[in-house]
């Protein structure tokens, strides 16, 4: 598709180069359903001109002055067309009065299938302040993104942690944080706000995982401090001076744990297994504090859970000790098809977004080897992940765009485990991340939107009422 | 009626369907009001009090005509509006003063308008003697002024959009870099209309420039090319990224880039001594490092380390002995019953005279402070022995 009045190109000179484009969408891996890859081309030109040609079918021809804009209808009906296939793009360039044309790059179209879209957390890559803040979902079919609930309902509140019960939004866990505090739970039938602090344990909920069944809750209790480093490679550590585990039961309003999870050993990022019968957490020992925080290296555990008897197993395993390598393990993810582990690598510590190091990593569960995942990493912190529905996606934050916010990446992964290069979740305009203020935190697929009313929020948010919660060891 | 619907149903239906923000917010408009958490009340009277002016002036047999009527108007409206609803705050021009000279570099307006009046608040404190020591008076001048501590020297950080802007200035120049970039974004983050500022962002891309981060300092500066006041300085900014060598050799840049520490540590609101010391120990040309240190320990009375940091004065040459370290030195000379006369360093005969003087009426009177007051008011032994101060407790858990 090609208006008539668009400029015929003759006798290109041919590069043998894949343009540079922003962002880096070629040789990605898609569904076939997300939104128009648009983007922009940094190099001076007068005019773009993008042919793409589906590898089974479909022609789409684009000449503008500014950025690359997909229309959405022919975009849909290409990526449509050639699932399982590709789409070849070839960029011609007219800068100085001629034409050039780059070498053709492809656009995979995965034969799986994506959730609904995104949830997230906006806010700037700030220290200890926050300014307007909040959680959001975006249609990954669109460029439709819609507040969940912004700190700008109650003046001077906080907003973090979102969790659903694996993608599925009618379960939701999120913290109020500020003079009006509490941790709002979401279940199907109602929404209620908690104060999740006892005398028993060390701090409030903070890091949440749903059971499957959507009755329970692990959350790690963290007394956290922020410190801030004085070199120009590091500017912020994240540290718990304290943590334990617990599983909040959402029916009797118990903390339930055992002895085995509140030692003097830290332990945090529970996250359960798909079928709800052990769960995974980090684990390091005890050092002193703030002094010698470079010393912290988690391990990846386990400990069963019976959600009948709502009881612990009796040991903990150790899957990796990644202390003997003097490395550190954070946000062990299951996938939900049971197969892997996807966690965070890094030096030290468990908060890997403000470090430069922090890689993703792949556990395979059926053969327990682990590796590195090298066609997704980069020099820069990757750290936040979670699985799509299918297990055939996984989204996670990166900071290599500039080395400081954080955006959204999305990357296809076969049943070998093997992912492929990954895309940035497109805008419509794709100078949009150049534009804003705003790291992406904390991105969750969900398998439909988020129905929460903001003002019934702001209601339960501002009553002086929270339901307290018991401790049961 | 349907004008008066409009402006009833409006605030509703934005906040039941457009933006998130409190019902009262979108009374006064979403983004009218800077300070948030005061509803401008006031302005509201007085718009009630103009409407009830209009009304009752034509019914005041004695007033006919309508100029008088209008000028009558306007005054009433022009006090009410500007003398009630925007009084006038002295104590905040100050601040807003010392503020703007401090960013504007202004070193010499800042001591005069302290020779005019002394501040007394850390944020004005912290604007006079890093002005002090701009223009090369710190160790001899400080205690000519009021001193309320090191927070007038180096402010601990609030949650405020203020403050850490200026207290931001001292560490940009010692070269704590991360520290002043850190201040400038907290100050940025404290907008209470959740706004972003120009001020912050400028200093945001000197810090990424100076660390080397220029990806980031391209995504600030992009902002500034579309303000109208600072796209000249953008622009040529923009020439920095990426260019080691026009970096180092600028004037600002290029020395606090030298300055920076290459050791790292956390930094410690309760260790600033320390952190100073790593700073000047790494770079003994460093000399802010040195007098912020020395000075540092003099607001602390830390007079127990203060003899072996003089010791490395060494590096810095100057005329005499600044008076603040001649009085620190003698005193701490002194408290070993030593002779004045015996003090192995040049100690001017003024300041010896003088102690002897304060030191006559200290010992000898049991409520010295108000004889001491007058004459020895800028001296460090009055600072050292009258001058209480708090530490900022700033160590605080954070929350996830």
């Amino acid at each position: 598709m090609l208006p008539a009045c668009n400029e015929t190109i003759h006798n290109p000179g041919i590069l043998p180069a894949v343009p540079e484009i922003s962002p880096d969408y070629t040789e990605v891996t898609i569904p076939a359903t997300i939104a128009p890859l648009n983007f922009s081309v940094p190099e001076e030109h007068e005019k773009l001109h993008l042919r793409v040609e589906g590898g089974r079918t479909g022609l789409l021809e684009i000449q503008t002055s500014g950025y690359i804009s997909f229309p959405e209808k022919e975009w849909k009906q290409l990526l449509a067309g050639n699932t399982g296939d590709k789409i070849n793009l070839t960029l011609s360039v007219k800068s100085a009065g001629h034409w050039k044309q780059y070498a053709p790059f492809a656009i995979y179209i995965s034969p799986n299938p994506i959730d609904y879209g995104l949830a997230y957390r906006l806010i700037a890559p700030g220290f200890e302040v926050y300014s307007k803040m909040g959680i959001y979902q975006r249609n990954l079919s669109n460029f439709n993104q819609r507040a969940i609930l912004e700190n700008t309902i109650v003046p001077g509140s906080c907003m973090n942690c979102h969790s659903f019960n694996q993608t599925h939004t009618g379960y939701m866990s999120l913290h109020i944080r500020g003079a009006h505090g509490g941790t709002i739970i979401k279940t199907n039938h109602s929404m209620k706000i908690l104060d999740t602090k006892t005398t028993e344990t060390v701090a409030a909920c903070v890091y949440p995982y749903w059971h499957p069944s959507g009755r329970f809750i692990a959350y790690s209790v963290n007394k956290t401090q922020q410190a801030f480093h004085a070199v120009k490679e590091e500017l912020i550590e994240v540290l718990d001076l304290a943590s334990d585990i617990v599983v909040y039961d959402t029916e009797t309003d118990e903390l339930l744990s055992c002895d085995l999870l509140t030692t003097q050993d830290f332990e945090t990022f529970p996250a359960f297994s798909p079928d709800g019968k052990i769960f995974y957490f980090c684990c390091a020992s005890g050092q002193k504090l703030p002094e010698d925080y470079q010393k912290i290296r988690y391990n990846l555990c386990r400990i069963s859970f019976d959600p009948e008897t709502k009881t612990f197993g009796s040991k903990i395993d150790t899957l990796i000790r990644a202390d003997v390598q003097n490395k550190s393990i954070s946000l062990p993810k299951p996938s939900f098809d049971g197969k892997y582990i996807m966690y965070t690598l890094l030096d030290y510590g468990n908060f890997g977004i403000w470090h430069r190091e922090a890689d993703l990593y792949l556990l395979d569960l059926e053969d327990n080897t682990t590796r590195g995942l090298p066609e997704i990493n980069s020099p820069y912190a990757e750290s936040y992940h979670n699985w799509s529905s299918n297990s055939r996606w996984f989204v996670f934050g990166s900071r290599r765009m500039d080395g400081l916010y954080t955006r959204p990446y999305i990357a296809a992964i076969d049943e070998n485990g093997k992912a492929g290069k990954p895309f940035l979740l497109p805008q419509k305009n794709p100078d949009t991340y150049l534009e804003s203020f705003y790291s992406y935190n904390v991105p969750e697929f969900i398998s439909e939107p988020v129905q929460l009313n903001a003002n019934q929020a702001e209601k339960i948010i501002l009553a002086s009422e929270r339901q307290k919660v018991s401790y049961k060891k | 009626m349907a004008a008066i619907s409009l402006v009833i149903a409006s605030p509703f239906v934005a906040k039941y369907f457009l933006a998130q923000y409190p019902l009262s917010r979108f009374w006064w408009g979403a983004d009218y009001v800077h300070f948030t958490d005061y509803p401008p009340y006031l302005i509201t009277c007085l718009w009630g009090l103009i409407i009830l002016i209009i009304i009752t002036i034509p019914s005041i047999p004695e007033i006919k005509s309508l100029a008088i009527q209008l000028s009558a108007l306007l005054f009433i409206s022009y006090f009410l509006i500007i003398k009630l609803a925007y009084p006038h705050h002295a104590s905040k021009e100050e601040l807003m003063a010392y503020d703007y000279h401090c960013r504007m570099k202004n070193w010499n307006r800042i001591i005069e308008m302290a020779n005019r009046k002394a501040p007394t608040v850390p944020m004005t404190v912290c604007c006079l003697n890093l002005a002090l020591y701009k223009t090369g008076q710190l160790p001899e001048k400080m205690f000519h002024y009021f001193q309320n501590g090191p927070e007038g020297l180096l402010p601990a950080f609030q949650r405020d959009f203020m403050i850490p802007s200026v207290a931001g200035e001292p560490y940009y120049y010692l070269g704590f870099v991360n520290t002043a970039q850190r201040f400038a974004f907290e100050a940025m983050e404290s907008l209470p209309d959740y706004r972003k500022s120009v001020r912050s962002i400028k200093r945001l891309v000197e810090t990424n420039l100076i660390n080397g981060h220029y990806e980031v300092a391209s995504k600030y500066l992009y902002f500034l090319e579309n303000t109208l006041f600072y796209k000249k300085w953008a622009k040529e900014t923009r020439a920095y990224l990426s260019d080691e060598t026009k970096i180092n050799a600028h004037p600002e840049w290029g020395e606090i880039r030298r300055f920076r520490t290459n050791e790292d540590f956390l930094f410690s609101e309760k260790e600033k001594d320390m952190m100073l010391g790593i700073y000047f120990q790494q770079h003994r040309d460093n000399r802010m490092a040195y007098e912020y240190l020395m000075a540092y320990a003099l607001l602390t009375k830390d007079i127990k380390d203060f003899p072996e940091y003089f010791r490395l004065k060494k590096d810095f040459s100057y005329p005499s002995i600044p008076k603040s370290y001649q009085e620190a030195l003698i005193y701490i000379w002194g408290l070993g019953n030593n002779s004045i006369d015996s003090i192995p360093v040049p100690i001017s005969h003024s300041v010896k005279q003088e102690v002897a003087a304060y030191a006559n009426i200290y010992t000898t009177l049991q409520s010295p402070e108000p004889v001491l007051k007058k004459p020895f008011s800028n001296t460090y032994w009055y600072y050292l022995h009258f001058k209480n101060y708090n530490r900022a407790n700033t160590e605080r858990p954070y929350q996830y």
